[in-house]
């Protein structure tokens, strides 16, 4: 059976034709119109399901046009497509019925990710398992995939990429970077995707359940086993089992994980007789988890079993005006749905925005914007509507005057000349951080790389023969 | 032929415009590749024209379609500045225009030679 046709109602004839290539390549049939008038005809002619519309059109404005279609045929599903700095537009619209939206310019995934929503295409399985084993949000609502930096268009080929194979994917990367929600996308992106996708928290389970909630357990095998109950690898079965802070699970437990991918069969705690079960794990960790085998907290062979397609969310520095994009999507969300009403950000807020480490990343802008909507009526989101402790807990600190006129030894570039490049950059770190007081964080935010990326750099000095 | 490094400062890596004409196919490439030109020599026009003296609809409107279209082809820094002037047109900031203008429009420039270098050239096509 084909899938109807989706109506793009877009003006511009190259963004017209990018939309149309993108979802094409995925499969889609797509009609085109490129004026309300046009569009309206042709959703008159032959509704549509899911319809892509432009809100800013030559001939009528998007969100009049969108009301009619609505009138039509109030189970169409309408993306609208909004311009950088026309939140308020983007809230007019979601209060008005529309499904989705989208602002310009929007990556590839993303817009596909809005049209599977929309279709209905996409979505997880909720397992009836203990309120510890969890199925997470779809991605739409949350903000770390939103953003169209290098880095995340990187991320987004690497999933596109991998989704499709069984092959164990090893998650990494700070709190807050959504580590969870690149899970989630490996697995709506996969064969699987119809399948349930199970969440288990290695960190927060007592480690003496651990094992009865990762495989199950038989009724009376132990005091309180009132009654049989799968665990998540079997609730896991036709799809993913998301195992996070795979590091801080316990030795004895990993033993049993490590047999687990090897059969691909659990046995309940209290069972005689294994079972054979269908999943693709995918696991992350906030660690170093090479650091982790170094010092014998988890096993090595376990580590090369799972680190097969290792995946490293960027911290939210490093990915560019994402955070601005981040933070007006969720002002649109988070305003919808506190009954506020938003224009955006100003100016300040954007500088400030943009000049922060963000060292929560996309959980802490999320909740800046959370704090603001909740504590404010609406209108513009200043620089005095801001929480107070945001510089402060974000170790940022005003920009000190350089004293351009008197430059020490470290900052000038002729003290470089005539160092190799290696040299040179052991100059300009050993200079950041003596200014920073030894700091590595400080000073991998100022020289914008990881702080691993330090620690490695200072080890391999104390490793070269002075 | 399109000076490098002006490139680099428009289009620092050309993953996502590859990656577009490689989804696009040959045919529907070469017709992508001339409607962009089309759109952004509009666009370059029209904000020429939109701050001589300013007009902010004009100047909003313009902007906007370069901010998705810098976007669309991975021009991520000609995508910034063009936010910037979108939003200096929302505030009616007159102050930054001209410097986001003088930023702007040679990097502009350089990306409508580059995609007309592209068009002219269909063999060197993903």
């Amino acid at each position: 059976m084909t899938d109807p046709a989706l109506l793009l109602i877009e003006d511009t004839p190259s963004l017209q034709l990018v939309y149309a290539t993108v979802l094409k390549s995925a499969g889609h049939t797509v009609r085109m119109a490129s004026s309300a008038a046009e569009g309206l005809e042709m959703f008159l002619a032959e509704p549509a399901r899911v319809v892509l519309l432009d809100l800013l059109l030559p001939d009528r404005d998007g969100l009049a046009l969108m009301q009619d279609l609505l009138t039509h045929q109030p189970e169409a599903r309408v993306i609208v497509i909004t311009a950088h700095g026309s939140i308020n537009k983007a809230v007019e619209a979601m209060r008005a019925g529309a499904h989705e939206f989208l602002v310009k310019p929007f990556d590839e995934a993303r817009l596909l990710g809005a049209v599977e929503n929309a279709k209905g295409g996409r979505g997880t399985r909720r397992a009836a398992t203990a309120s510890v084993v969890k199925v997470t949000p779809a991605p739409a609502s949350s903000g770390a995939f939103i953003g169209t930096s290098e880095a995340m268009a990187r991320i987004h080929a690497k999933i596109a990429s991998v989704a499709r194979s069984m092959a164990t994917v090893f998650i990494t990367g700070e709190s807050g970077t959504g580590k969870e929600l690149c899970a989630l996308a490996v697995h709506g992106n996969s064969t699987r995707a119809n399948g349930p996708f199970i969440a288990l928290n290695c960190g927060a389970i007592p480690q003496d359940l651990l094992e009865s909630e990762v495989f199950g357990h038989m009724k009376g095998s132990f005091t309180g086993a009132i009654s049989d109950k799968p665990g998540a690898a079997t609730a896991a079965d036709g799809g993913t089992l998301f195992l996070d802070e795979i590091c801080e699970m316990a030795p004895a437990l990993q033993t049993k994980l490590l047999r687990f991918l090897q059969t691909s069969t659990v046995q309940p705690v209290g069972s005689t007789r294994p079972r054979k079960v269908n999943v693709r794990i995918v696991c992350a960790t906030n660690r170093d988890p090479l650091d982790a085998v170094r010092r014998g907290h988890f096993r090595e062979d376990l580590y090369y079993r799972l680190y097969v397609v290792p995946i490293h969310m960027p911290p939210l520095r490093d990915r560019g005006t994402d955070v601005i994009e981040i933070a007006e999507t969720a002002l649109v969300r988070f305003a919808e749905e506190e009954g506020r009403r938003f224009i955006g950000l100003t100016p300040d807020v954007i500088a400030l925005f943009r000049r922060l480490p963000w060292p929560g990343n996309v959980r802490q802008v999320l909740n800046v914007i959370r704090n603001v909507v909740v504590l404010n009526e609406g209108g513009w989101v200043t620089l005095d509507t801001l929480p107070e402790d945001l510089t402060q807990s974000s170790g940022w600190t005003a920009p000190q005057p350089v004293a351009l006129n008197a430059p020490t030894e470290a900052s000038t570039i002729d003290s470089l000349v005539g160092m190799t490049l290696a040299e040179a950059e052991r100059a300009v770190i050993t200079a950041t951080l003596a200014r920073h007081g030894g700091s590595i964080p400080k000073a991998s935010r100022v020289l914008a790389v990881s702080p691993s990326t330090l620690y490695r750099k200072i080890e391999s000095w104390a490793k070269e023969p002075s | 032929m399109t000076d490098p490094s002006a490139l680099l400062a428009v289009l620092p890596g050309d993953q996502t415009f590859r990656r577009l004409l490689q989804l696009a196919g040959p045919q529907t490439g070469a017709d992508l590749l001339a409607r962009l030109v089309e759109d952004l020599l509009a666009v370059q026009g029209g904000l020429i024209i939109a701050v001589t003296p300013v007009d902010w609809d004009a100047l909003r409107a313009h902007s906007h379609v370069l901010v998705a279209l810098a976007g669309a082809v991975g021009a991520t820094p000609l995508q910034t500045l063009a936010e910037d002037l979108n939003r200096a047109a929302n505030v009616q900031q007159a102050a930054v225009i001209p410097a986001l203008m003088d930023k702007a429009l040679p990097r502009l420039a350089t990306l409508i030679e580059y995609i007309s270098e592209q068009h002219a050239r269909p063999d060197q096509m993903p």
